[in-house]
């Protein structure tokens, strides 16, 4: 029995039992059921038995265990059925670099384990409704968020966002952790405190802001998903409903760590998770400028989209 | 493999071809390419009439008497969406 000092976090709705502090998480504030996950640091090792899928960063085991590694941070070992992780820091304690790639790379591995679809967005909930922003980095998705959340709506994710397909009453946003990450440049233009910011170093670019106030805890209906792309010169702005293949294509690109995940849960359950999400929630692409003094419009047409749909 | 599609080719889903369905719309994935096609209304019908064999001819035929249009146009546009499944290892043609 292990008598953890450290309290039980909320992690998408999973009570996680941490050996060492988590900060960026939200304290466990559900009901006293046993921990659905449990992290501990100690030995993982070089290479699982009978491994199956061998990538660079990613080992898979026939039994469905995975190993995931970054040189000089960590490597990760991941149970069969996603409850529990090992971690085993490359030196020293457990630093931000390496909780970084834990609620990283491995929460996204134990999302598709766990038959949960992680996306490649942000998203915010406007009177009780979800939507998602997805697309590349520097596509513009913490920007848009953080837009809303400046505009006083909470924010369900800056990065991953985490989608229960299904839930009986259709796709829901399970709420992953409270942090949003934001571009340098966006920083200003949104108004927000540098104080007290951590710059891990392989984000360099991004900084992270703990915005607790406004994050919400509790499932919310996906309402909508806009793919964000950049307008390039001078094209004008535009938002259109993405066809069924297009819709499940674009989805699929923003499947965060869609290789693991293929190799996790198989092409076609993941296809047809994606088909699932793409039946129920409209897919649009929305092509924008990189023009922070407009997010408050863009933010209000947004609000008044959904707000009364 | 280039295939000569005409009435009497014999037209099957390749069993290992995978699809879902988006709403109402048939949702094709081409795993070589990581391709994904909508089938749109009438493709999608024309994805369904093809779960078990059938020849076009009465693929054709079936689609006539279910859509308004000329039977020549409908028989051409049929043989023409088999030809690019065909292309993209989704059916089988004998």
């Amino acid at each position: 029995m292990n008598d953890s000092p450290v309290p039980d976090s909320l992690l998408a709705g999973w009570r996680v039992r941490c050996e060492f502090p988590l900060p960026e998480l939200l304290p466990w504030s559900g009901d006293d059921r046993a921990a659905d996950l449990l992290i501990r640091t100690g030995e993982v090792p070089e290479r699982l038995d009978g491994v199956v899928s061998d990538g660079p960063l990613l080992q898979v085991a026939r039994d469905g265990s995975c190993r995931f590694a970054i040189q000089d941070v960590a490597a990760y070992f991941i149970s069969p059925r996603g409850d529990e992780v090992i971690v085993a820091p490359a030196s020293g304690p457990v630093s931000t670099s390496v909780r970084l790639f834990l609620l990283g790379s491995v929460f996204g591995i134990l999302c598709h384990k766990r038959g949960l679809l992680p996306l490649h967005a942000s998203c915010v909930a406007v009177e009780g409704r979800a939507i998602a922003f997805a697309g590349p980095s520097g596509a513009g998705k913490s920007t848009l968020a953080g837009a809303f959340v400046k505009a006083g709506y909470r924010l369900l994710t800056d990065d991953v966002t985490v989608v229960d397909v299904t839930a009986p009453g259709g796709p829901v946003v399970v709420p992953a952790f409270p942090r949003l990450k934001l571009w340098r440049l966006a920083m200003g233009a949104l108004g927000l405190e540098r104080e007290n910011i951590e710059t891990p170093r392989v984000e360099a670019e991004k900084y992270d802001v703990p915005v607790e106030n406004a994050f919400a805890t509790e499932r919310v209906p996906l309402t909508a998903v806009y793919h964000l792309q950049r307008a390039k010169g001078a094209k004008p702005e535009s938002m259109n409903r993405l066809t069924a293949g297009r819709a499940v294509r674009d989805t699929t690109e923003a499947i965060y760590r869609v290789r693991a995940g293929r190799n996790l849960v198989g092409q076609q359950a993941l296809f047809r998770s994606i088909s699932r999400l793409c039946s129920t929630v409209p897919c649009h692409l929305l092509t924008q400028k990189m023009d922070f003094e407009r997010l408050d419009t863009r933010v209000a047409g947004l609000v008044a989209r959904h707000a009364s749909g | 493999m280039a295939v000569t599609i005409g009435l009497e080719t014999v037209v099957r889903q390749k069993p290992d071809a995978l699809w879902s369905t988006v709403g109402d719309e048939v949702v094709l994935m081409n795993v070589e390419r990581g391709k994904y096609y909508g089938l749109g209304e009438i493709g999608s019908d024309i994805w369904r009439r093809v779960r078990g064999p059938i020849s076009v001819g009465d693929l054709s035929a079936a689609l006539s008497g279910e859509y308004s249009g000329d039977a020549v146009v409908i028989e051409r546009d049929t043989i023409a969406l088999i030809e690019q499944l065909a292309q993209r290892n989704l059916v089988e043609c004998q």
